[in-house]
C-alpha cells in the first residue's frame, strides 16, 4: 500500500540521501509528515521540517496532497503511513468524533508554547498552528474607494463589475448571509436556503470557478473586479505590485492544526516535533512567506511590523471578523451541496 | 488509430464473452481468456460491486437513504436531466461535424489523409485538462475571442462565455469529436467505393447514391460513435467543472461534491448507481435494435 502517496518513496529516498550526507551519526528516528502541498508546504518544509531534521537528526519524510476521504480510509483501515497530518478545523472535528486521532499531550507541551494559545484553541486531539482567512479582495483601479462590506459586494449598482468566487466546492454562503445580517458575531446559525437566494440575486454578475488559483487569476487578468478568497492566495499579487487590496471587514478565520492519526507508527517522534515547532518564534517564521497568521498570539512578537497587518488574527483586524464555526458548517455540508444543486435549476 | 481499434477490440472481446457462453453447455473452456477475466473481475467487477454495496449499506446498516435523498429533491432530477441533455446536444454536434470530416478524410488522397488524421489524433492524445484550460484562454472575458470581437468593432463590452452552456457544449464537443471521427472513419474506410460507382452506373444521382448506398452502410459507425460520445459526454467531469457555472452542474460533479465536500459516500454511491442504471438501460435499449458484434466489427 505504499503507493498511496506516490511521491513518498522518492521524497524518502531524497531525504535519506540528504541526511546521510549532512547529519552523519544521527539517530535513526523516523517521522512522516503529511501536509497540504503547494507553496504552503514548501514554506513549512523550509522553515520547520528541514531545520528540525537538521537540528535533531530525525529522519523527516514529507508527503503531500491528500483529501479528507482517503485520509479517513487510511486511518480506518489501520494502514497509517503518516505520523503527523496538517488538518483543517472541520476535519479535526470529524476525525476526533470518530476516535481516529491520538490525543495531544498538553501537559508535556512547554509552557512557553501554551501561554499564547487562546483557550478555545487548545483542542484535546489537535495542535493549532496557523490560521487563514476568507476575505474580500478587489481591484483598486476599478474601485478606488473600495467596497467595505459583503453588502457592498452584493451591491451591483454602487459597485458595477464582475465578482468571482469558488463554486461547487465552497459556495459563498456565509458571505451571502453577512450581506444580509452584517454582524459576523451573529452569523451562526444562518438560513442556508436564504443565503443561496442571496447568491442567486447576483445572477451573471458573479463568476464561479473550480479552484482558488483560477479565482485569483481572474482578478489578476481583470476578468473580475472583486473576489472572495483565502488571504494567502493574494500574496503573489500583492508582491507583484498589482492594483489589488484586501478588505478585512467581516472576514472568517479558519485555523489549521497538526494532528497525530490513530495508529501512527511514530507517535513519540510526532510529539517531539510538536514540542519543538510550537515555540512562538518558530511559528512566526511562516508568517512572512505565506501570510497565514500564527494562532499563538505570542508569535506576533517575532513578526515584522509591515507583515503583521496582512495576517489573519492580528490584533488590529481580528475583531473585524471571527473564527468560522467549523462544527456548524460540518453538520450542514449536505444542505450546502443541495443548495448548490438547487441554485442551478432556479 | 491503433489506440482506438485496440479499445474497440477489447469491447468486442467482452461482448463475445457474454454472447458465446456455449462452453457452458459442453464446449471447450476458453483458457486464454482467464487472465483477462481475472483482471476484469479484480479491477472492474469488484469496485463496481463495492459501489452498489456502498449505495445501500451505510454506517447504520442497510439503508435506502441515498436513493431517497435523490427522489425527494427535484433539483437532483434536474441535474440528471441536464446531464442527459448535455450529452445529447454534444452528440448531435459531434455527429454532424464528425461525419463531414470523416467523409472528407476517406475521399481524399491517402497521403493527405494521413497528415490530416494526425490533426485529429494529436488533440486526442493530449490531456483533457490542458485542452479545457485552452478554452478558458479562448473564451475568457479578456480572452482571445472577446479581444478579437472588440478589436473588429463587433461588440463594445466583452461577452460572458465562461459559466454558460455554450462554453460547456463547445468544449465538450471539441473534446469528444475525435472519438466520433475515428469510429466513423474506420467504418467508412471499409466501404467498397465500387458500390457507389455501381449505383451511379445504374442511374442514381450523386446525392441518391450517397443517401441510399453510402449512408446506410455507415450506420454501424454512426451508432458506435454516438454511443461512445454520449457515454463519455455524460460522465465528463473536467469540462463542466471548469467552464460551467451552477447551471452546468452535472451528475458527475454532484458525485464529486458528495465525496469531497459533503462527505456523504452513501449518497455519492447512490448517485453513481443511478448514473450507471441510466447508462446501463440505454445500453440495453441499444442492444435491442443493434447487433453489437456487427457494430464493433464494422461493415463487412
Amino acid at each position: 500500500m505504499s503507493s498511496r502517496f506516490p511521491c513518498q518513496n522518492l521524497l524518502a529516498a531524497g531525504a535519506a540521501l540528504a541526511l546521510s550526507l549532512s547529519a552523519a551519526g544521527a539517530s535513526a528516528e523516523d517521522l512522516t509528515i503529511l501536509s497540504l502541498g503547494g507553496s504552503y508546504q514548501e514554506n513549512q518544509s523550509r522553515y520547520w521540517f528541514k531545520p528540525y531534521a537538521q537540528e535533531t537528526g530525525v529522519n523527516v519524510t514529507e508527503a503531500a496532497g491528500y483529501n479528507f476521504a482517503n485520509l479517513r480510509v487510511m486511518i480506518q483501515s489501520g494502514n497509517v503511513e503518516a505520523d503527523l497530518v496538517d488538518l483543517s478545523a472541520d476535519s479535526v472535528k470529524a476525525l476526533s468524533r470518530e476516535g481516529l486521532l491520538e490525543p495531544i499531550d498538553w501537559d508535556s507541551v512547554p509552557e512557553s508554547c501554551v501561554s499564547g494559545i487562546p483557550e478555545d484553541m487548545r483542542h484535546p486531539y489537535a495542535f493549532p498552528t496557523i490560521q487563514w482567512a476568507m476575505v474580500m479582495a478587489y481591484n483598486t483601479e476599478t474601485y478606488p474607494e473600495g467596497p467595505k462590506s459583503w453588502a457592498d459586494f452584493w451591491d451591483v449598482e454602487a459597485f458595477p463589475g464582475k465578482r468571482g468566487s469558488i463554486g461547487a466546492t465552497r459556495p459563498p454562503v456565509e458571505q451571502a448571509a453577512m450581506a444580509v445580517n452584517p454582524d459576523p458575531q451573529q452569523l451562526y446559525p444562518f438560513d442556508i436556503d436564504a443565503a443561496f437566494d442571496k447568491i442567486a440575486e447576483l445572477g451573471s454578475n458573479i463568476v464561479f470557478s473550480d479552484g482558488y488559483a483560477q479565482v485569483v487569476q481572474f482578478l489578476a487578468d481583470g476578468e473580475v473586479d472583486m473576489i472572495i478568497i483565502p488571504n494567502g492566495r493574494m500574496v503573489p499579487l500583492i508582491a507583484d505590485g498589482k492594483p489589488v487590496a484586501i478588505n478585512w471587514n467581516q472576514h472568517l478565520r479558519f485555523p489549521n492544526f497538526f494532528v497525530i492519526p490513530k495508529g501512527a507508527p511514530h507517535v513519540e517522534a510526532a510529539r517531539n516535533f510538536l514540542n519543538w515547532v510550537c515555540e512562538p518564534e518558530r511559528l512566526a517564521t511562516l508568517a512572512k512567506p505565506t501570510n497565514y497568521g500564527p494562532i499563538n498570539t505570542d508569535a506576533y512578537g517575532y513578526v515584522d511590523e509591515d507583515v503583521a497587518p496582512l495576517l489573519p488574527g492580528n490584533p488590529a483586524t481580528a475583531a473585524l471578523g471571527r473564527v468560522a464555526d467549523a462544527e456548524w458548517l460540518g453538520e450542514h455540508r449536505q444542505d450546502i451541496a443541495r443548495g448548490w444543486a438547487r441554485l442551478g435549476v432556479r | 488509430m491503433a489506440d482506438i481499434t485496440a479499445q474497440l477490440g477489447d469491447t468486442a472481446a467482452s461482448a463475445a464473452v457474454s454472447s458465446r457462453l456455449g462452453w457452458l453447455k459442453g464446449g471447450r473452456f476458453p483458457v486464454f481468456l482467464v487472465p483477462v477475466l481475472i483482471f476484469y473481475a479484480l479491477f472492474f467487477g469488484y469496485p463496481l460491486v463495492r459501489i452498489f454495496w456502498q449505495s445501500v449499506y451505510g454506517a447504520d446498516g442497510f439503508t435506502l437513504i441515498g436513493f431517497q435523498m435523490f427522489v425527494e429533491e427535484p433539483a437532483y432530477w434536474m441535474v440528471l436531466v441536464y446531464t442527459g441533455i448535455l450529452g445529447l446536444i454534444t452528440l448531435a454536434i459531434t455527429l454532424v461535424c464528425g461525419y463531414a470530416v470523416a467523409y472528407w478524410l476517406v475521399t481524399m488522397d491517402k497521403g493527405w489523409a494521413v497528415l490530416l488524421m494526425a490533426f485529429v489524433l494529436i488533440p486526442f492524445w493530449s490531456s483533457g485538462l490542458v485542452r479545457t484550460y485552452a478554452w478558458l484562454v479562448i473564451l475568457g472575458r479578456q480572452g482571445i475571442l472577446n479581444s478579437a470581437l472588440i478589436k473588429f468593432g463587433l461588440i463594445d463590452t466583452p461577452l460572458a462565455f465562461i459559466g454558460t452552456n455554450t462554453a460547456v457544449v463547445f468544449a465538450l464537443a471539441y473534446y469528444l469529436l475525435p472519438y466520433m471521427i475515428l469510429s466513423l472513419y474506420s467504418v467508412m474506410n471499409g466501404i467498397d467505393r465500387n458500390l457507389l460507382l455501381a449505383a451511379r452506373n445504374l442511374g442514381a444521382s450523386p446525392m441518391a447514391a450517397f443517401r441510399h448506398v453510402f449512408l446506410p452502410l455507415t450506420r454501424p459507425g454512426v451508432l458506435a460513435g454516438s454511443y461512445m460520445v454520449f457515454m463519455l459526454g455524460i460522465g465528463m467531469y473536467i469540462t463542466p467543472a471548469m467552464l460551467g457555472g451552477p447551471e452546468q452542474t452535472t451528475l458527475p460533479l454532484m458525485i464529486a461534491i458528495q465525496i469531497n465536500e459533503a462527505m456523504d459516500w452513501t449518497f455519492a454511491a447512490a448517485l453513481s448507481v443511478i448514473l450507471l442504471l441510466v447508462t446501463g438501460s440505454m445500453q440495453l435499449m441499444a442492444n435491442r435494435f443493434l447487433d453489437f458484434e456487427r457494430l464493433w466489427g464494422g461493415a463487412k
